[in-house]
């Protein structure tokens, strides 16, 4: 388990830096382009008088938020301001991801990676890898797991993710979710409109396959029971995170869903501590 | 997803398409017209058309003044505020062509189709449309 400030800053980095991207790569402008009629406020979301969206939903009040979570976001990121700016990011990312949600349905990619920023803006994440650490002149001592926590709690996070996500299917479906039918019905579904991000016609052939598929789906089953090992088992990490990243690429190229964030967070896993040690010769005490 | 697929349950699905000045008849992908929405375009698409806008315990003004005018939410037609959806999309798609392209549209339409199910064929049993001309 990385348990100095070293790979708790690299991990804020990661987090922060993928919302950033995910940001900067986003057209507010045509989103705020839709109109406000059709939206359907979930969660906390209800609270806010339709006043403000009628405020935000337009062109220009989604490029003044997108512009303030570029700012904050690239200051949580880099570490300035540690403290405030990656709280005023939690806030932000969560009103933005509450007017996704508010659009369409409650999208599982994202949230791991949201419920990670509500970690970090709770720790002492700033303490190394950042402007904020470079700037002050005393080096801040806290015991160990002051980091190593934090890197547990989303690591358990993720695992979390993928467990209940395979009691859930076997407490709704049960057995049946093993069908021969269930991944060629799912997949085809999910290909025969333009509304899909990719437009991969692979679940096509599915049908002709159909009597081996109960064996990937139980396998896939297991998997995700068996995950949160990665956490605890260094020896089987790398293959529990090598399937789960063949898994996602078989989702887009099936089912034209896939799971970017999701993806992106499996850099939690890495001993991030050990590997700036061993690869760039930097201790961490330097950083 | 979470309950799997099943071979004998019907489905409806949705193709967004434009119809172009120069006459042409084009798919269009939402995704490249609102990236936001990433996984999640189909299911904001499904919740307009079911009108799941009108059924929250505090509505958009202008939806209660729209259910106002129909006398009460059973009596709105499916997908009410579907033709202000391809009105932004539309807007939207023709802002990024030149104010001189054939591509652009004189109208966009979304074309729902149904699988009946029961076996792998036959996916493309049409609904019903809905058009926004510009």
């Amino acid at each position: 388990m990385p348990s100095n400030s070293i790979a708790l800053g690299i991990v804020r980095s990661i987090v922060h830096g993928t919302f950033l991207v995910s940001t900067i790569a986003t057209s507010f402008a045509a989103l705020g382009s839709l109109p406000p009629t059709i939206l359907r406020p979930t969660g906390v979301m209800k609270l806010l008088p339709w006043s403000f969206y009628d405020q935000l939903q337009n062109p220009s009040g989604m490029m003044i938020l997108k512009a303030a979570m570029i700012v904050s976001l690239l200051f949580s990121t880099v570490g300035f301001l540690t403290v405030v700016s990656t709280k005023t990011s939690l806030l932000l990312v969560l009103l933005y991801q509450g007017l996704l949600r508010s659009f369409g349905h409650f999208n599982h990619d994202e949230m791991l990676a949201v419920y990670c920023l509500a970690v970090l803006a709770f720790t002492p994440c700033g303490d190394a890898v950042s402007i904020d650490s470079r700037l002050s002149q005393t080096k801040k001592e806290r015991p160990f797991f002051a980091y190593a926590y934090p890197i547990l709690l989303m690591q358990l996070l993720m695992a979390w993710s993928y467990f209940s996500s395979a009691l859930i299917k076997l407490r709704v479906a049960g057995l049946s979710y093993l069908s021969s039918d269930n991944l060629p019905a799912l997949a085809i579904l999910h290909s025969l409109d333009n509304l899909h991000d990719t437009d991969f016609r692979l679940a096509f052939k599915l049908p002709a396959i159909k009597s081996y598929l109960p064996l990937a789906v139980g396998f896939i089953l297991v998997w995700e029971l068996v995950f949160p090992l990665a956490i605890f088992w260094r020896r089987i990490r790398w293959w529990i995170l090598g399937v789960g990243i063949a898994f996602h690429i078989s989702t887009l190229l099936l089912m034209n869903i896939f799971f970017p964030h999701h993806l992106v967070l499996y850099l939690i896993f890495v001993n991030w501590d050990h590997s700036t040690e061993k690869y760039v010769g930097v201790p961490a005490a330097t950083l | 997803m979470m309950t799997g697929g099943n071979l004998e349950r019907g489905r409806t699905y949705c193709i967004l398409r434009g119809e172009t000045l120069s006459g042409e008849t084009i798919e269009i992908r939402p995704i490249k017209l609102t990236n936001a929405l990433y996984s999640r375009t189909w299911t904001m698409v499904n919740a307009t058309i079911a009108n799941e806008s009108f059924r929250l315990s505090s509505l958009h003004p202008d939806n209660e003044e729209l259910v106002r005018r129909y006398g009460g939410v059973e009596n709105l037609p499916p997908g009410v505020r579907v033709p202000d959806l391809l009105q932004a999309w539309g807007d939207l798609y023709n802002q990024q062509q030149p104010p001189s392209s054939p591509l652009r549209l004189k109208a966009i339409r979304l074309d729902m189709y149904r699988w009946e199910g029961g076996r792998y064929s036959d996916y493309d049993k049409f609904v019903q449309s809905w058009r926004k001309e510009f």
